[in-house]
């Protein structure tokens, strides 16, 4: 298992500098946040993780290997990706949709073999979606779709993870099942996981470190009770908050106003 | 953690492909579609030859069959140095618009793009054009030249298209389809300029842009054979990659795709049988728009089976036409490109207001 590493990295699009010296890691068996306003370049960070857009400056490390140095095969076996479940091509099978996450591992025109499908079906399994493995993608829930596109990157086989707005327009249950499942990757299954976030309460709950992003660089990184603090969020999203503990879980809630 | 594992076979198959709509397979459709298609456009003609004889007359020429010859020698004649060269001609260039058109729409994700958006066809055109305009012999060194002029100024096009849209190191759907209406504009301009100057060729430069071209006999057949196949070939053995792609540039690179290079082979392979198709046939429209929407209503996105289905489905359908165009205004043939528009610009519309079309993307 390898760790996802950040080394004064700074991110961007052309001229313009959206990240600038971000540096922290994120360690196998570990889920870790990155929270702050709309705009701040969280999906920013999640494109450069996956190695979609180029570093303008500092480095990114797959172990101890710069992510630069992989062709885009390698990096999807490393890292894989859960993009959110906005606009599926909706006739693909949920089977179908799982089984590209073995892309990497087979030549353009390569079939693929009994060993992606059983890997695919273990997937489904894992997610819970084995079931519906045969309806089609425009078939199902959000929730499920979502789901889809986890297994998905479990079919990758890469330590590393990112999730980017796993939960958004899901209703409560699936927002609990997806982060209990990404909480079970990093627990049972070791690997490194990233995930951006807007709900600070499941933030509390679920993820074991949090980075607070605001004004194009990380303000602030440890555990969920010391960065989930009212002066800290108060001062990055300029509204008053206040945060006490749950009252069946006594990890932080946030209140905004 | 354990999961029995469904037997291979028809339920390993079920879960890749959607449901079935309707009960043949597709594949017994096309298929049969196509060598209906080709019986009945090889019989019809001035001298009417009926499906039976057409058959009959098919089947003799196979070895170890001893069928008896109770036609008249005229027929054989006829249909195989006259029909059979036309049918095919046809059947490859309706199989390559249909191919070539399903890969061009997968590849920009765009139900509108075919070899005409991306301006092959215009390029094709004027490559053609100025061909019959500076009145090169007909044939040279055992080359046709006018196909030869059509199929590199599609290429050139093509090129010159995708070299516009690219930004950095990527080439964005947007500014490749604004690149190829903007140059496929400015071509067919050139062209209409070449046409209003050279008054003595334009009887001959119009009926070919209209798809009523022909060299006539095998050889546009046979050379246009080893291009098409080759070209379709990749197409077939890329929608897997294909696939992938449907979920944007960016998870397809994030899955571990090699998007650009993948997309310049299918954009080469998808070009090529284009450029082909218009170089023997003239300037067809509608085929390549329409046949793989049809296919995707009727059978689903995934470009494994659409590719070879749009491929089949385009020759059925441009026989069809074809066979319209040389009975409709009898013993007059049309140029079948008139036909293809005429019916497909009304059934596109119908299509579209059945608003299924977004639907099925």
């Amino acid at each position: 298992m390898e760790k996802l590493s950040f080394r004064e990295a700074s991110i961007g699009y052309g001229p313009r500098t959206v990240l600038r010296g971000i540096s922290f890691t994120v360690s196998p068996g570990e889920v870790v946040a990155v929270v702050g306003p709309n705009g701040v370049g969280k999906s920013t960070l999640v494109r450069a993780a996956s190695g979609v857009i180029p570093l303008q400056d500092g480095q990114i490390l797959i172990g101890d290997q710069p992510l630069a140095s992989f062709s885009p095969g390698e990096k999807a076996q490393l890292v894989a990706v859960v993009p959110q479940a906005v606009r599926l091509p909706s006739s693909f099978t949920v089977f179908s949709v799982a089984l590209m996450g073995r892309t990497s591992y087979l030549g353009w025109f390569e079939r693929e073999s009994e060993k992606d499908r059983a890997i695919t079906r273990d997937s489904l399994q894992r997610v819970g979606l084995l079931d519906v493995a045969g309806r089609e993608v425009g078939e199902i829930s959000g929730g499920e779709q979502q789901l889809a596109l986890i297994a998905r990157a479990l079919v990758q086989e890469a330590p590393v993870i990112l999730l980017d707005e796993p939960t958004a327009h899901l209703d409560l249950r699936h927002q609990d099942a997806v982060l209990k499942l990404v909480r079970k990757l990093a627990d049972e299954e070791n690997l490194a996981v990233l995930l951006t976030l807007h709900d600070l309460n499941l933030v509390a709950r679920y993820c074991d470190r949090v980075a607070l992003f605001s004004d194009g660089g990380l303000r602030k990184l440890g555990l969920p009770a010391e960065v989930l603090t009212p002066e800290e969020l108060a001062a990055v999203y300029g509204i008053a908050i206040h945060v006490m503990p749950h009252p069946i879980h006594g990890t932080p809630l946030v209140l905004s106003g | 953690m354990t999961t029995t594992p469904p037997t291979e076979g028809d339920q390993g198959l079920s879960e890749v492909q959607p449901r079935q709509r309707g009960r043949l397979s597709p594949w017994l459709w096309v298929c049969g579609a196509v060598l209906l298609m080709l019986v009945l456009n090889t019989g019809i003609g001035p001298v009417a030859i009926r499906p039976g004889e057409v058959i009959r007359i098919l089947l003799s020429r196979l070895p170890f069959l001893d069928l008896q010859a109770d036609w008249p020698q005229t027929f054989e004649t006829i249909l195989f140095q006259i029909r059979l060269p036309h049918t095919l001609l046809m059947v490859l260039t309706g199989m390559a618009l249909g191919g070539s058109g399903a890969a061009f729409q997968g590849l920009f994700r765009n139900p509108l793009a075919d070899p005409y958006i991306i301006g092959v066809a215009s390029g094709a055109g004027l490559g053609a054009v100025v061909a019959i305009a500076i009145d090169w012999p007909v044939t040279w060194m055992g080359m046709a030249i006018v196909p030869a002029a059509a199929f590199v100024g599609g290429l050139l096009t093509v090129m010159i298209v995708y070299a516009l849209a690219r930004v950095g190191k990527s080439t964005p759907v947007t500014t490749l389809i604004l690149a190829g209406v903007a140059v496929g504009t400015f071509t067919s301009a050139l062209t209409s300029l070449i046409l209003l100057v050279s008054t003595d060729q334009i009887q001959r430069a119009v009926v070919w842009l209209l798809g009523g071209f022909s060299l006539g006999g095998w050889e546009p057949v046979i050379a246009s054979l080893p291009y098409l196949i080759i070209g379709l070939i990749f197409l077939m053995l890329l929608g897997r990659p294909l696939n992938v792609l449907q979920f944007g540039d960016e998870q397809a690179l994030q899955l571990g795709l090699n998007v650009e290079r993948v997309k310049l082979l299918l954009v080469a392979a998808a070009s090529l049988v284009a450029a082909v198709a218009v170089s023997f046939s003239g300037i067809i429209g509608f085929v390549g728009l329409i046949v793989p929407h049809l296919i995707r209503l009727l059978w689903g996105t995934d470009y494994r089976r659409l590719i070879p289905l749009a491929t089949l489905g385009g020759g059925a359908v441009l026989l069809a036409s074809d066979t319209l165009a040389r009975t409709l205004l009898a013993p007059r043939e049309l140029p079948v490109g008139i036909i293809t528009s005429l019916l497909g610009a009304p059934f596109f519309l119908w299509l579209l207001r059945k608003a299924r079309v977004e639907e099925a993307w």
